[in-house]
């Protein structure tokens, strides 16, 4: 079994998957209001940002992220703190990011790793409505699928598979 | 006629007049002071229509770190996806009830110091020893006065509101027991509750602090104090201090003093304990926050560590031995299953410790003073000439068998980079070691997962040793509470948004980032003139940084409570005095009544006192307790990443959340807007506090100049790491004289793009609707 990045952050008796490309490119697909919550992590921004413009997927900078997207040339959907749009994401009447309804799945990307668990632990339990997918580094039990723990060139090549799934 | 101890009056023989309690010319003196008003001694139902309130517009927020309880036999109880518990509680509930254990527990460390000063300080000074703060306090309990409804004289006085602390706590810890409270707003409610009792024990402690051990009453110009391991003489016997009780430290220093030995003994201090000796002695030296404690014990530099109570590690004894320093411990709080010899002849207890026992337990705290100081100055000579890090090659050699697995990484709370500093230090090079000095807060988790039980922070440490031991800061003595006389000056300019706020930075040292993060956010309030203040670790790790041009915070900004001061209040019981100062601007500037009076004064702050909590490094109980009644009385706090792992915030809805004020001035229910926007908040990063702090201390009560100073604080600071305009300006700009005079057309330009239409400024906002408009 995989154990959780942090080794210690074992929530309970309900743990999340471990996904593969496969099937982290497939949830995407199946999902109808994705959303893209990028954090202060910065370490697959770029993947991040080619992900939201090559499938419309809203983004929502969280901490200071936008700043360094403003560098990039690039400006996210929504700026909102982690827990904000996590406290967002829980309320069935939220109409989205785009107005279009609450989403139906929220993927994550950089974010803390152990503010991460909680903000998944706080959809886990009161957003039923919502699927969540953890491609921050380390694997997030909370999250439905998560990452396995991979090394940095295994999580690139990981994210490389994910686009390119997406792309077909 | 007096007969058998009773006096009988003539013609009323059977006439029994019954006299409850005879009233003395004091008591009616302090009847008179103020009127007494409508919730004095609050219990826990007294003030639940407030936290109700308060929660109606920032509902609690939970993200379970656990998904079971395991509380009682029944368990463990799985809580996912709507299951109950075997007691009935849901996953809602059963966080809060974690919140509010965490709230008594830290409550409970701050009025068992309240109660282990006073007891100690009446028993050195007598009960009927004076309160005095000096010619510039007048009120001089702001908290006391407000929730109890008294005005403490004596020390002895104290020992009541005591009493009263230990039941409203006895009370609320009660609640959390198997099977009673099932709503997880009222399990707030309480916790909002016993942590307003914590800010009350902590008023205590420290009042009792001040008179007992005559700290400073509140000086702007308290002394610049040695900081940091490079400040420590190593030449001479060290004796070093840990925790936060201070009666042993100065009680030593007395010791110390009378014996002519100032000049050879060095009397250092890490945590609260550091900050409270450099109160009362400038020669005591204040090592650092709470993240150095490990760094410094292994460091071996102590000839004898004395610890105290709360925020000390737990296995000091098994570190204290590997240094071959005697551990003095001083309260019933850390025993460590060392004898007690307490009643021993002092000599004695010398002779053992110098012949090999590893420690003991003294709670008098003179006869401490004379072991720890008679011990340090003999085991000086036998310590000398012993390291106790190894050397660089040592490192290396360490370093080499290292097997790469990474759970060094995975173990550290900040998911620090030591595999790859390990790596680089097998190939002799030590940089990434020592770059991990600064964000590590030496917790051992690395070395408690590593297989191969490497010594990391000893590692860590030795890599470091030229910034660890080359640099010496200063730090302003803890100077207790803000004068009337500043309240005066600045309670004005604060309530109409000119002084753009209070930044407090209080609380631990978990760190994301190391100390750096805090001072960083201190120098940029300070240089935008809010009125910065800090207590505890925060106030340390704040001293541990130097400004562009050399100098630290506190050489650089005055000591005052004023537009631009740096303020180190003093120890985390201190941090009363921050409310303190809070409340003093309702009562000194506008005039309204303290005693017994929490609702109307807590409603005053939210809506009208631009200040804003921000605890970094938030780890402990404790923290838990100080931040949830800072917010009790009306002050949001911002909270470091590590701050989500308390399970609960308070945070608006500001997408779905509708804003109603009532306009006493109007006498009617009105469109109010999120200042401040949520009450406490924890944020993924530094940037992204420091733009929320300039956000938060916006108040429906600023005038329009006010409101100005600070949207143009706001904007900025969004601009400058955010790199735009705030998305939700327009919900802060309230007609066109609120919009900063430099950032008109832009600002303008945004707000047609938004929709925005001007507003009424609220004439006198409140949260409070009067019973007959309700």
């Amino acid at each position: 079994m995989t154990r959780a990045y942090q080794c210690a952050n074992v929530p309970g008796p309900h743990l999340g998957k471990v996904g593969t490309p496969a099937s982290v490119t497939s949830a995407i697909k199946r999902a109808e209001r994705p959303i893209l919550i990028v954090g202060s992590e910065l370490a697959n921004l770029n993947w991040a940002l080619t992900l939201a413009k090559e499938q419309n997927i809203p983004i929502v900078a969280t901490a200071h992220v936008a700043g360094t997207i403003a560098e990039m040339g690039a400006n996210p959907d929504r700026v909102l703190g982690a827990i904000e749009i996590t406290n967002l994401l829980k309320s069935p009447e939220w109409s989205g990011i785009r107005g279009e309804g609450q989403h139906d799945l929220a993927i994550f990307v950089d974010v803390l790793y152990y503010l991460e668990a909680q903000m998944l632990s706080a959809l886990k339990h009161f957003a039923p409505h919502i699927k969540t997918i953890s491609l921050t580094k380390g694997h997030q039990p909370n999250a439905n699928q998560s990452l396995p723990n991979l090394s940095k060139k295994k999580l690139g090549e990981f994210l490389a598979e994910v686009a390119e799934g997406l792309a077909k | 006629m007096i007969k058998n101890e009773r006096v009988i009056i003539d013609g009323m023989e059977n006439v029994t007049i019954n006299i409850g309690k005879i009233t003395t010319e004091e008591a009616l003196a302090e009847e008179e002071w103020e009127p007494m008003g409508p919730t004095p001694k609050p219990g826990i139902l007294s003030l639940r229509n407030w936290d109700h309130r308060l929660l109606k517009d920032f509902p609690p927020f939970y993200a379970p770190i656990c998904d079971m309880c395991c509380l009682c036999t029944y368990g463990k109880c799985d809580l996912t996806e709507n299951r109950k518990g075997a007691c009935g509680i849901g996953i809602e509930a059963q966080q809060a009830r974690m919140v509010l254990i965490a709230c008594c527990i830290g409550t409970a460390a701050h009025a068992g110091h309240a109660n282990h000063v006073l007891h100690e300080l009446i028993r050195w000074h007598g009960s009927d020893h004076p309160i005095d703060l000096g010619p510039y306090i007048d009120v001089e309990a702001p908290i006391i006065r407000t929730v109890v409804g008294t005005i403490p004289k004596t020390l002895g006085d104290l020992e009541e509101i005591l009493n009263y602390v230990n039941q409203q706590l006895v009370h609320a810890l009660s609640s959390t027991h198997t099977g009673q409270e099932g709503s997880f707003i009222d399990f707030e409610s309480k916790a909002l509750h016993v942590s307003m009792i914590d800010n009350l024990a902590k008023e205590v402690a420290d009042i009792a602090q001040i008179a007992g051990f005559d700290f400073p009453k509140g000086d702007p110009d308290a002394a610049l104090i040695d900081f940091g391991f490079g400040s420590v003489d190593r030449t001479k016997p060290i004796i070093v201090f840990i925790g936060h009780y201070p009666a042993v430290s100065v009680a030593t220093i007395d010791y110390i003093e009378e014996r002519g030995l100032s000049d050879k003994i060095e009397v250092c201090g890490i945590c609260c304990t550091a900050i409270e000796t450099s109160r009362y002695s400038a020669s005591a030296k204040v090592i650092g926050p709470l993240s150095m404690q490990q760094f410094f014990v292994r460091s071996g530099i102590a000839d004898v560590l004395v610890l105290d109570e709360q925020c000390v590690r737990t296995d000091l004894l098994e570190e204290a031995q590997k240094t071959g320093a005697p551990l003095i411990l001083t309260t019933d709080k850390i025993c460590y299953n060392l004898p007690d010899v307490t009643s021993q002849d002092p000599d004695k207890v010398v002779a053992d410790l110098l012949n090999g026992t590893p420690g003991v337990l003294i709670s008098d705290p003179h006869k401490a003073a004379k072991v720890i100081t008679e011990t340090a100055l003999k085991m000086k000579p036998k310590r000398d000439g012993l390291n106790h890090l190894p050397e660089l090659d040592e490192v290396q050699k360490l370093a080499e068998e290292c097997i790469k697995c990474g759970w060094c990484d995975r173990a550290c709370p900040n998911s620090l980079p030591v595999k790859d500093a390990m790596i680089q230090a097998k190939e002799g090079d030590f940089g990434g070691l020592s770059n991990l000095f600064s964000p590590c807060m030496s917790c051992g988790r690395c070395e408690s997962e590593c297989k191969k039980e490497l010594p990391i922070i000893s590692m860590i440490l030795k890599s470091a040793q030229e910034i660890a031991f080359g640099e010496t800061y200063t730090m302003r003595a803890g100077r207790g509470p803000v004068l009337d006389t500043e309240i005066r000056k600045v309670g004005a300019p604060l309530v109409l948004g000119e002084i753009p706020g209070i930044v407090a930075l209080v609380g631990c040292s978990n760190f994301p980032n190391g100390e750096v993060e805090v001072a960083k956010i201190a120098e940029e309030f300070a240089r935008r003139n809010y009125i910065v203040v800090a207590t505890g670790c925060s106030a340390m790790a704040m001293a541990m940084y130097r400004c562009e041009d050399g100098q630290t915070l506190y050489e650089k900004y005055p000591g005052s409570f004023d537009a631009g001061g740096v303020v180190n209040i003093g120890s985390c019981v201190a941090n009363a005095h921050i409310i303190g100062a809070a409340i003093k601007v309702a009562a000194i500037f506008a005039r309204i009544p303290l005693r017994g009076n929490f609702e109307e004064i807590a409603d005053y702050i939210l809506n009208k006192v631009g200040a804003c909590g921000v605890a970094w490094g938030a780890m402990s109980q404790k923290a838990a307790s100080i931040g949830t009644g800072t917010n009790r009385w009306g002050i949001p706090v911002i909270v470091g990443p590590h701050g989500s792992k308390y399970r609960r915030a308070y945070i608006s809805n500001k997408e779905l959340s509708e804003w109603e004020l009532y306009d006493k001035r109007a006498g009617k229910v009105v469109e109010g807007e999120p200042a401040p926007e949520h009450l406490m908040y924890p944020a993924e990063t530094m940037e992204e506090a420091i733009v929320l702090i300039a956000k938060f201390c916006i108040r429906p009560s600023d005038n329009a100049k006010g409101r100005q100073i600070k949207l143009s604080n706001y904007v900025d600071l969004h601009k400058k790491y955010m790199g735009t305009l705030p998305p939700d300006l327009h919900l802060f700009v309230r007609n066109e004289r609120d919009i900063p005079i430099t950032m008109k057309s832009e600002v303008m330009e945004y707000l047609e793009e938004a929709g925005w239409e001007p507003r009424k400024a609220i004439g006198d906002p409140s949260r409070l609707v009067p019973e007959e408009e309700v």
